[in-house]
């Protein structure tokens, strides 16, 4: 899933400095499960607006409501009224939301209020851990399920580097080094001669460096 | 009264005689025969409300304060605290919210209706069908043979049981909600029915089982061998006394007999022995009643069968051979006693049949239409609780058998409905299945990880010193017991319910509940088991999708008084917001005298049922709504706090609102959490004031505020 954090409140009273009327905008999918931008979030995030501009004298009306998933037009229509009665929307889903948001009400400026992380999984309750990249030409198969591009600092293919010291990396002391799993790993397995065989450059055109992803369906598209 | 938000009110559903679906409901509830909500007064007293706990009590039960001293209990047989230890002394704290609350006012219920309706017998069944006959808009008059009402309570339980000024009180409220009592006027010699039918529309007979039944055995005519009943009724009200020098012999191994036994000690008997078929396993009277017989010597001989009754030349009593009982009941189950070869005498010059009871002689009904069958018996419609007479219905333990007075209570509830029914002309049938399903034995899994909390014994009188006298023996729980053994509650089913709708399926609960309610089934589906639940509350102030609710409205209900207290408290000055915990020391009289008199204007006290159940979203609505500080004032891990984890989860919650706090540029000191011991609880004033100079300190600008 997507993992998001809520950006600082200071940071979102800014952004909301000029608006008298607000709408905070949780979304009922990742950013719920990742505890950063559901209803609850979203309710937390309004009434923290709230108190800071009455405690600052500024007027201010603040809303909150949940949409199911603020990336699907259709559910962002069932929240059109507050939205149009809103001077400012406050989206509290990943990027995809915020800018969804922009797109179906192109005429109301929605602003991010949550900084979209990364995606990956509760290793543990309060605990998220990034590992997926989303490079669009997965090579999971090939280091047995540990991937390089999240899990290596370098997004290399051909670690560890020089910088793996005692199983992690030298960007940080917390952080395991990816190569240095997947190579216990295909050593567990009996397959660490794999690593020797000699494969060609990866094809990056999947992954972002290509440029924006589009993807087209014709069996599903109307 | 109760705040179950999804349950249906007890009067409706009754009243729909039953057919309607209904939800479920605990099992305490469902057991009790008049559906007593015994969660809802349970956590009153809990929380410190004993005279709302009294009024939720009242509602239900005509003879609450009875039932407070010596209820059966049934509810206690289905408490599913049983499964984990012991099933909670819900008796016990019955006769606590009695004893401690204020009785509430009764309103006499207004006369809609045009006819009138009279019940014979104000015994248990009589004084409830009369009171919920009132109720349905009736003009009802009780017609009571004796001085008093109260049926066996008053003519038979013995005062050390039951001190009389209770029952005078419970009856003194049924006729204040519009019941006419009248008093010494008997059926069947000041009475007939059909002068009766004359003036009321519907005539109800709880005449209930008033006959003492004796053995056909030889000696039975002797001088001293009584009957239960007429000793149990001249003892109490007649000052009835052994001569010294007499060992007395009850005969019978239910609580009648238990009754006869104790008594006898009490009238002065040298030494009482008591003798019956049944082995002590088998025994009919509660255990609690046979174990207090013993305390006070009583000397049991179980699977005993009485023969005869020895006599001297003389004709008195020396004596009563017993024979050797080898078992009670017969395959089928079917009472035919086998008996075995063993032959003994037991000495003793008194002999108390004390083995069942019978109605009586119901003859002068038949000659009004109201037919008897050959063993003596009223021949009765069960379904439509009538005779055979129409508009006269029968209740209570004429027609359903010797039982406790809660049940011949329920048949009384039920025989109301039936003669509304009758009123109305529409059909009425008391066989439909009762609308108060419940659920099963709470898993395994979850019996393993709930708290064991051992139940407190009721204190009773030393047994040396009771049995000398007809004073009340039992002494009953004081404050703190029944605080700490109400907290025994695990209200069944009334916390975390799923808004499937809204739930992101996050497994936060799951992963947070002490108790594994949440759960993933082996097909991967996710639930909360609502009816496993132990209403911690933990799962709710975490949930990221508030799609966790409780299924009863008492959180809500306390939370929700947070607006008004801020908006009081401000009127007085810069308000502070105080949320509390409600069990343990939080709900002593002490504390609730502090609120009332002690606390400081400015001081909003937001009683919660744990502290654990206030999540950040909360705290901050109370910035929002003008409290400059916040005080969550849970207590220390005590012994009878039933929860897990709930220190650790408050001071998380209020470490994460200092943490939003700081964002907006308020000082995080503006939120204090504490553990409070018992005695801080106590001296609460102290903590108050500690609270208080901080806040005020924030306030002057010696704070982190940002300017």
């Amino acid at each position: 899933m997507i993992v998001g954090e809520r950006k600082p409140l200071q940071e979102i009273l800014q952004s909301a400095e000029q608006y008298e009327k607000i709408l905070v905008l949780g979304c009922g999918e990742c950013v719920t499960v990742c505890m950063a931008g559901g209803d609850k979030e979203a309710r937390e995030t309004a009434l923290a607006l709230s108190i800071a501009r009455n405690r600052a004298g500024k007027q201010v009306q603040v809303e909150s409501k949940t949409v199911e998933r603020q990336c699907e037009f259709e559910y962002l229509e069932a929240t059109r009224q507050q939205v149009e009665d809103a001077d400012l929307v406050i989206s509290l889903a990943c990027g995809v939301g915020v800018q969804t948001m922009n797109m179906h009400y192109a005429e109301k400026l929605t602003v991010p209020g949550l900084n979209t992380t990364f995606m990956g999984l509760p290793l543990r309750q309060g605990v998220w851990m990034e590992n997926c990249l989303g490079c669009g030409d997965c090579v999971l198969d090939e280091t047995l399920g540990i991937c390089p591009i999240a899990r290596c600092s370098k997004s290399m293919l051909n670690g560890p580097c020089g910088g793996s010291q005692d199983g992690k990396c030298e960007v940080s002391k917390e952080t395991d080094c990816g190569w240095h799993l997947i190579v216990e790993r295909m050593t567990r397995f009996g397959k660490l001669d794999c690593l020797a065989e000699v494969r060609p450059p990866k094809d990056w055109s999947t992954s972002h460096s290509g440029g924006p992803r589009k993807m087209v369906r014709e069996d599903v598209a109307l | 009264m109760s705040n179950k938000q999804n349950l249906v009110p007890v009067p409706a559903s009754v009243q729909g005689n039953a057919s309607a679906v209904s939800p479920q409901y605990p099992p305490c509830q469902a057991g009790c025969p008049i559906n007593t909500d015994v969660q809802e007064y349970v956590r009153q007293i809990a929380t410190g409300d004993y005279s709302k706990a009294l009024a939720v009590i009242t509602e239900a039960n005509p003879l609450s304060a009875v039932c407070g001293m010596l209820c059966a209990h049934p509810c206690e047989s289905e408490c599913r605290r049983k499964d984990v230890d012991e099933a909670v002394s819900i008796r016990a704290l019955k006769r606590f919210a009695v004893e401690n609350g204020h009785w509430p006012e009764v309103q006499k219920a207004a006369i809609t209706r045009p006819e009138k309706v009279a019940v014979v017998g104000g015994g248990p069944a009589g004084l409830m069908a009369a009171r919920e006959l009132a109720a349905l808009g009736f003009a009802v008059t009780i017609f009571e043979r004796t001085a008093e009402c109260g049926g066996a309570i008053a003519n038979f339980i013995p005062l050390y049981r039951l001190p009389m000024e209770w029952l005078r009180k419970d009856v003194l409220q049924v006729a204040a909600r519009g019941v006419e009592i009248r008093t010494g006027v008997e059926l069947g010699r000041e009475l007939n029915l059909d002068s009766l039918s004359a003036e009321y529309k519907a005539v109800v007979l709880a005449l209930g089982l008033p006959v003492s039944r004796a053995l056909p055995i030889a000696g039975a005519e002797a001088k001293d061998a009584l009957l239960a009943l007429p000793f149990l009724n001249g003892a109490k009200f007649q000052g009835f006394n052994f001569a010294p020098g007499r060992r007395v012999i009850v005969i019978g191994g239910g609580n009648v007999a238990m009754d006869v036994a104790r008594t006898a000690l009490r009238c002065g008997a040298e030494n009482v022995q008591l003798v019956c078929l049944e082995c002590r396993e088998e025994m009919p009277a509660f255990a609690w009643e046979i174990e207090e017989a013993l305390e006070e010597g009583v000397v049991m001989y179980p699977a005993w069968g009485p023969k005869r009754i020895v006599l001297d030349d003389t004709g008195n009593i020396t004596g009563l051979e017993v024979q050797e009982c080898l078992c009670v009941f017969d395959e089928q189950k079917r009472f035919n006693p086998k008996l075995g070869e063993a032959l003994q005498v037991l000495e003793g010059n008194t002999v108390i049949f004390a083995i069942g009871q019978a109605n009586d002689n119901l003859s002068y009904l038949s000659e009004f239409g109201v037919e008897i069958t050959e063993r003596g018996l009223l021949k009765y419609n069960q379904r439509t609780m009538q005779t055979t007479r129409s508009g006269v219905f029968a209740c209570g333990e004429l027609v359903f058998g010797p039982g406790s007075a809660v049940k011949a209570m329920s048949t009384g509830r039920k025989t109301a409905l039936a003669v509304k029914a009758y009123l109305d002309g529409v059909p009425f049938d008391a066989g439909l299945p009762e609308p108060f399903t419940t659920f099963g034995a709470l898993s395994p899994s979850t019996v393993e990880k709930v708290k064991r909390i051992d139940r407190l014994p009721v204190p009773l009188l030393d047994h040396d010193t009771r049995k000398t006298h007809f004073g009340h023996a039992e002494v009953g729980y004081d404050e703190r017991m029944a605080l700490c053994e109400s907290r025994r509650c695990m209200d069944c089913a009334a916390g975390a319910q799923c808004l499937d709708e809204i739930c992101a399926v996050c497994l936060t609960c799951l992963r947070t509940c002490p108790y594994g309610v949440p759960h993933i089934s082996e097909d991967g589906v996710f639930t909360i088991r609502n009816e496993e639940c132990q209403a911690c509350g933990l799962c709710v102030g975490i949930c990221p999708a508030r799609a966790i609710r409780f299924r009863d409205g008492y959180v809500e209900a306390a939370l929700g008084q947070l607006t008004e207290a801020v908006l009081l408290a401000s009127k007085n000055g810069p308000p502070a917001v105080v949320f509390c915990c409600s069990y343990g020391a939080f709900a002593e009289k002490a504390f609730s005298e502090y609120l009332r008199h002690h606390k400081p204007a400015n001081l909003a006290v937001v009683r919660v049922p744990c502290v654990a159940k206030v999540d950040v979203e909360r705290i901050l609505q109370a910035f929002e709504q003008g409290a400059e500080a916040i005080l969550l004032a849970g207590c220390q891990q005590e012994e009878e706090c039933t929860y897990t984890d709930v220190a650790k989860w408050a001071g998380k919650r209020a470490a994460r609102a200092r943490e939003i706090l700081a964002q907006i540029g308020l000082d995080g000191e503006r939120i204090e959490h504490l553990d409070l011991t018992v005695d801080q609880v106590r001296n609460f004033a102290g903590v108050a004031d500690g609270f208080l100079s901080k806040v005020e300190n924030v306030l002057n600008g010696g704070g982190g505020d940002s300017k």
